[in-house]
């Protein structure tokens, strides 16, 4: 997501021209805060479908990338095909909610199959199956908030 | 591709720019590098399709009227972008133009590709809804964009979709506005809805398709009873009928505009104009009928910052938001 210091320095020009007086950012274990100081404003990434508790921001850190000292350990897949959000957004298990669900636990599902729609602004993104195979696990429960590479289906690969 | 379409556009579109003056069939002709009976082949060509193109003898060829046809010569006649509208399809009839335009970027479509239909028998809403799609009144359209932006900017070009219909309106002397994320209003009812879906590979943004639906030439007795109280259209705003393929030349155009700078990474002009014709900023919002707040603001990637009762402010992604004052 943020290659090089070229895509930082836009984030800046952006955050520095917009509204917000506060930004946090963590993207592959790279933590990013960036703060305006003439505001008290906190925004925190949520879904209206469940309002997040509100979590103490820690010290402000300003325009500076530091490196997590511990970054969060992620649960051991193991050999299992690990389908992630490609974005921030809401996750939805169907495509409205009358419809059934694209998938459930144990479906086989082929290569390029829809597994599930991750919206943000009005942006729908259907998230597709890489591999052919059984669906082991769903990570994320219907309408909850995900962030960008969060693990959102398991598949056990059948070829 | 669409070579004979192009070139019975491009005589149109000279038409239009001398619209009341006769044109000289020779020298059109010369311009094109094609006979002069070429020439007259495509003029009747055009006459069959419904443009009234008037001829005499020694005076050459006018225009009667501005054309309201859709049907992709007349689209283009009415473009002048380089990117956006460079192929046209159009549809009389189709389940759903985002659908269609979906599956050819998926099959490699080049970007600027736009998708219309006079009428659509599944027009895709949020989650599963449907968009109302009468044919022969309103505009229904799919873009397919390609931009160089990481996924987290995405807003950018839905943004764009927004801006134009806005620009468009008012250029057209309606008092448009622009609600989060991407509808336009007027007098606080919708007059056009965006819905943007996205294919996203390996990190990268692959392809972006802008759905656009826009009420133009329906009367509010041909609004059915649950959209009497929430949607509008310009025949309604304005009293009367408007020219819908002249509108829609104008929407692309503007966002054949508004493309170049957000590929050139200029996104300043674009929250700029967002902002100055915002519907939901600084109003009393509720949110999925429950969350009541301010709007007070806009990310730079597009989450509407929102001020709870208790002076906490938020980033809303997702969710219905109606504003109350």
């Amino acid at each position: 997501m943020i290659k090089d210091l070229k895509d930082l320095f836009s984030l800046i020009d952006k955050v520095a021209s917009s509204d917000l007086s506060r930004l946090e950012l963590e993207v592959e274990g790279l933590k990013l805060v960036l703060e305006k100081k003439e505001k008290e404003v906190v925004v925190q990434h949520q879904s209206s479908h469940q309002p997040a508790p509100v979590v103490p921001q820690p010290a402000p850190v300003s325009q500076e990338v530091q490196k997590e000292e511990a970054p969060a350990e992620e649960e051991d897949f193991g050999d299992y095909a690990v389908i992630r959000s490609p974005i921030v957004g809401t996750f939805y298990r169907a495509p409205a909610p009358d419809a059934p669900p694209y998938v459930e636990v144990g479906d086989i599902v082929e290569k390029g199959q829809v597994l599930c729609i991750v919206e943000a602004m009005k942006i729908m993104n259907e998230i597709e199956s890489d591999v052919k195979g059984r669906v082991v696990r769903i990570l994320v429960e219907n309408a909850q908030p995900v962030e960008y590479g969060q693990p959102l289906f398991l598949i056990e690969p059948l070829e | 591709m669409q070579e004979g379409v192009d070139k019975n556009a491009f005589i149109l579109r000279y038409m239009l720019e001398r619209k009341g003056k006769w044109i000289c069939g020779e020298e059109l002709a010369a311009i094109l590098g094609i006979t002069r009976v070429a020439l007259h082949k495509r003029i009747k060509r055009l006459r069959e399709l419904g443009v009234r193109i008037e001829s005499v003898e020694r005076k050459g060829y006018m225009l009667e009227e501005e054309p309201d046809l859709l049907i992709p010569e007349v689209v283009k006649a009415y473009l002048n972008g380089n990117v956006v509208g460079k192929v046209v399809y159009v549809f009389p009839i189709i389940d759903s133009t985002n659908r269609y335009a979906m599956e050819i970027a998926g099959k490699g479509e080049s970007e600027g590709t736009v998708v219309i239909a006079d009428q659509q028998t599944s027009g895709k809403g949020r989650m599963g809804r449907r968009w109302y799609s009468p044919g022969g009144k309103n505009l229904y359209f799919s873009v397919v964009l390609k931009p160089k932006i990481p996924p987290i900017f995405l807003y950018h070009t839905t943004m764009l979709a927004s801006i134009c219909v806005c620009q468009a309106l008012k250029e057209i002397n309606l008092d448009a506005q622009i609600k989060w994320p991407n509808d336009v209003y007027v007098s606080g009812k919708k007059i056009c809805g965006v819905l943007t879906e996205v294919e996203v590979r390996g990190g990268a943004v692959d392809f972006v398709v802008l759905g656009v639906g826009v009420n133009v030439n329906m009367e509010v007795q041909q609004l059915p009873d649950d959209l009497k109280d929430i949607a509008t259209s310009v025949f309604i705003e304005a009293g009367k009928r408007t020219n819908r393929v002249k509108l829609l030349g104008r929407i692309l155009s503007l966002m054949d505009e508004w493309y170049a700078k957000l590929q050139r990474g200029d996104t300043a002009d674009l929250f700029r104009y967002w902002r100055e014709h915002n519907y939901t900023l600084g109003k009393r919002v509720v949110v999925d009928g429950k969350l009541y707040a301010e709007a007070v603001g806009v990310t730079p990637t597009g989450e509407l910052i929102l001020r709870l009762n208790d002076g906490e402010t938020i980033g809303l992604s997702t969710g219905d938001v109606k504003v109350l004052s």
